[in-house]
């Protein structure tokens, strides 16, 4: 017979799966759209400096409110980047005045390619100030990401990519768990069922990346 | 207590650490804070804290048919579960592995390879979660670095061939200065999340360690360990990331 202890405890994991269940819904979407990889850059005329008239502008959010995201997607007809370790398609960020932030910087996959991402910081007049590590992006879900804290004077984040990382390819499992709601008519089942995936995309000049830029301002109550 | 109470009181547990490691992936409620090194270049001795870790592991069958059967499904669910976790912290016993030993010692090398000299502190914790408040310092120590590893094993989303049990990992850290306790890192590492994932640092597991079953997971302890130390490693370097 069960006990009152465990009515509670089953409450409580009916309430579990519930969450498990919204959080599943939360992370569903519609498939992106396939863009083959570009794996070379034959247009010849590059800049030679980042084009900062046609930077993208950025909102800053506080944390817990709903992000804005300044998105791009980089694909042939993009602007392109003479480095000296070749030719880049490249993206410029403006950062909100003010500060310091939370500045967030994704490349997600669409389709089989995903952006090789490399990135620095420029001041108000183009120059660069540092360079964000490349070992310092890693994936927060589909996302290939680096953090960083803003410093006074950084106006622009210069995004390119990266020659070195092009052509390679990134295998990736992804673990989901479904949940199917079956309604008996008095009661509603919950149906779970799991599912093993393997990615296979291809780092690459084109791709869509975007940046989050987070103020230090008190969370929202 | 009863020994179903008893049982039932484990499985919710469990359960619940599962669940964590699922929140983790889906929605972190605790902001990312990223390490800003150039502004403290005078980080050079972490202390790391003894990280909360269970000293046993689950493996843990993520989705199946028991979950759909009501109060009798979850008791057979919570048998089986319990059953599954005895027998692989037999295993590891057997190999003589000590998780969290093989974890700190991983910590270690990864703090290292980003020039750090790391100490050892141990600290009470009255809870499973990260530190309220933290040591002042005065030790030598720069910073503290709080790790709570909240659940680690073997999952399988499902019951079928097609997903098989792969190792997993999940983990909240946090990294203190000691003169003043500003927080100067704070994130989360889940290693195999199962369900989607964005305000944590995620990493895809080695496909070189899955096992078709748990008799598979069983059967071949060696690989098992090395699955699991993989897992281990493969945070405990991106811990080292967050603080380079």
């Amino acid at each position: 017979m069960p006990s009152e202890r465990w009515s509670s405890e089953m409450r409580r994991i009916v309430q579990g799966s519930i969450l498990i269940a919204a959080l599943s819904l939360a992370g569903c979407a519609t498939p992106p759209p396939d863009l083959p990889p570009l794996l070379s850059i034959s247009e010849n005329n590059c800049d030679s400096v980042p084009d900062l008239a046609g930077a993208i502008p950025t909102v800053a959010t506080v944390e817990g409110d709903d992000v804005k995201p300044a998105g791009v997607t980089l694909d042939i007809g993009s602007h392109c980047l003479n480095n000296k370790d070749g030719k880049a398609l490249y993206a410029v960020f403006a950062l909100p005045d003010g500060g310091p932030y939370t500045v967030s910087l994704g490349s997600v996959p669409v389709g089989r390619a995903i952006f090789a991402p490399r990135a620095s910081i420029l001041d108000a007049q183009g120059t660069p100030v540092r360079d964000l590590p490349v070992t310092g992006f890693m994936f927060r879900g589909d996302a290939f990401t680096t953090l960083y804290r803003s410093h006074p004077g950084e106006r622009y984040l210069l995004v390119t990519s990266d020659p070195a990382t092009v052509g390679k390819s990134l295998q990736q499992l992804h673990e989901t768990v479904q949940h199917t709601y079956i309604s008996t008519g008095t009661a509603i089942v919950v149906i779970n069922t799991g599912s093993d995936v393997a990615s296979d995309t291809t780092w690459a000049h084109n791709g869509h990346i975007y940046v989050t830029v987070v103020s230090d301002k008190p969370p929202k109550k | 207590m009863s020994a179903w109470g008893g049982k039932m009181s484990k499985f919710s547990s469990r359960l619940f650490a599962c669940l964590i490691v699922t929140g983790l992936a889906g929605c972190a409620t605790v902001p990312e804070i990223p390490f800003d090194h150039a502004s403290n270049p005078n980080i050079k001795t972490i202390g790391l804290l003894e990280p909360s870790m269970s000293p046993t592991g689950v493996v843990w069958l993520a989705s199946d048919i028991g979950q759909s059967m009501g109060l009798i499904g979850a008791l057979v669910d919570a048998g089986m579960q319990a059953n599954r976790d005895s027998k692989f912290e037999s295993l590891l016993a057997a190999q003589g592995v000590k998780p969290q030993d093989v974890f700190v010692q991983d910590v270690h090398a990864a703090l290292a390879a980003h020039g750090y000299t790391v100490t050892d502190i141990h600290e009470p914790r009255p809870s499973s979660d990260l530190l309220k408040t933290y040591p002042k310092g005065g030790d030598g120590t720069d910073a503290y670095l709080d790790i709570v590893v909240y659940n680690y094993g073997y999952v399988a989303s499902g019951i079928g061939d097609s997903t098989p049990y792969r190792p997993f990992f999940a983990a909240r850290c946090r990294l203190v200065r000691a003169s003043d306790g500003a927080v100067l890192m704070q994130d989360a590492v889940v290693y195999n999340p199962v369900g989607p994932a964005s305000k944590v640092v995620t990493i895809s597991p080695d496909p070189a360690y899955q096992f078709t079953d748990f008799d598979a997971l069983m059967a071949d302890p060696p690989a098992t360990v090395k699955g699991l130390n993989a897992a281990f490693a493969a945070s405990a370097n991106a811990v080292g990331t967050l603080v380079q």
